[in-house]
């Protein structure tokens, strides 16, 4: 493995310009509406689905005569 | 743009086009359907013991139905050919909320149950038929696996009369391993349900191996008693090979048995045994003076000695929903 040098630590470190910087682009984004972006960026939260009533498989009326069969289904 | 669905301790991120887990809520153009609404796959007039829920007006039928679809994906699922499909592979017919009331009904039942897969995915439906329900006279019967967020989990219990709710281990790793879940949001809704349902009933499959050692139903019995009272039926119910799991026998009767007798020490009071021939084992016994007071066989009621919701020897009150 290759051997830690102090000079590459110090290349590392974030200078106190580079902080500011750092610090006033954030402020700037926030400002900005960067919140709001950053809120429609994410996933909607849902408990309640919509009620859609356009059922994706195959539809048949409902058999009355079937419903008075006892389940075959669990439970 | 992604949904995330906040109805089950899942949190699907549900992509546009794609569904939840559960498969019947969809993300369409950033909004969530819920695509089953008013069609369930199966509907029928069952006996109210079929569920199984013993505490219940019993003997009355119960007006049971379900769509597809389910959360959980337990490997010993009965009812797979239902829970664990898409709804564009299985038929269903048209059954608004306020049909449902009316057919139940015409069919002189007392109750609504809602069975066979799981509740909780078809939640608005459940949600919007329960509240019609009520209004019509009827009760509410909730068969379900109890995973299920808080707030909507409140929200549904507001409505209803009786949960008879699935507790299939006390191991997290059990739950994750062969259900695709996890135990603690199941423990919370039981002890929710038991704070706002009249009535809830526990059931357990016990299971060759996996969940059937004495330290297993010890911990399950004391957990029920200490959360939702001794009074609290429990149902331990016989397994037989299904779906993803033929790798283990049927559950022997002599560890039902044995299950029976722990329930029994650790002073749980009512305490059945499903899916077995075995007659007394569906009978329900005055916890205080041991007198028979509902005699079952099958799905039947043969006697029932309640008075006002009381046994007639020693005039115990006996927990349930008898009227």
């Amino acid at each position: 493995m290759p051997e830690v040098q102090v000079g590459d630590l110090r290349n590392m470190e974030m200078k106190r310009r580079a902080f500011n910087k750092l610090l006033a682009s954030a402020v700037l984004f926030l400002a900005g509406g960067g919140w709001a972006w950053l809120r429609w960026l994410a996933p909607n939260r849902v408990v309640e689905a919509l009620r859609t009533h356009r059922y994706p498989g195959p539809v048949r009326p409902l058999d009355e005569s079937s419903i008075l069969k006892p389940g075959t289904w669990n439970g | 743009m992604n949904v995330q669905c906040e109805l089950c301790p899942k949190r699907c991120d549900v992509a546009p086009g794609e569904s939840g887990e559960c498969r019947i809520r969809v993300n369409l153009d950033g909004k969530l359907l819920a695509v089953t609404y008013g069609y369930p796959c199966s509907v029928h007039v069952d006996p109210v013991e079929k569920k199984p829920v013993f505490h219940f007006l019993p003997g009355t039928s119960t007006f049971s139905l379900a769509t597809v679809g389910c959360n959980l994906h337990c490997l010993n699922c009965q009812n797979w050919e239902i829970s664990q499909q898409n709804p564009e592979d299985v038929p269903a017919s048209p059954l608004p909320p306020e049909d449902v009331v009316r057919l139940a009904q015409k069919h002189g039942c007392r109750s609504v149950s809602y069975t066979y897969t799981d509740p909780v995915v078809y939640y608005e439906y459940t949600l919007d038929c329960c509240r019609r329900v009520r209004e019509g006279g009827l009760k509410n019967v909730l068969v379900t696996a109890g995973y299920i967020n808080a707030e909507p989990w409140r929200e549904l219990l507001r409505e209803v009369d009786a949960a008879r709710i699935d507790l299939k281990s006390m191991s997290d790793a059990f739950y994750r391993d062969v259900c695709g879940a996890t135990l603690n949001p199941v423990l919370a809704a039981l002890t929710t349900a038991r704070s706002m349902v009249p009535l809830v009933e526990v059931i357990h499959l016990v299971i060759p191996t996996l969940n059937d050692r004495d330290e297993d139903l010890t911990q399950l019995c004391r957990w029920i008693k200490e959360n939702l009272g001794p009074d609290a039926p429990l149902h331990f119910s016989r397994f037989f090979p299904q779906y993803r799991m033929h790798n283990l026998p049927p559950t022997p009767l002599s560890t039902l048995e044995r299950a029976k007798q722990i329930a029994e020490t650790e002073g749980l009071r009512y305490i059945y045994m499903g899916n077995i021939s075995e007659r007394e084992s569906a009978n329900t016994y005055c916890p205080s003076c041991r007198n028979l007071l509902i005699r079952r066989s099958g799905y039947r009621v043969l006697e029932n000695h309640l008075r006002e919701g009381r046994c007639p020897k020693c005039r115990s009150e006996i927990y349930g929903i008898w009227k």
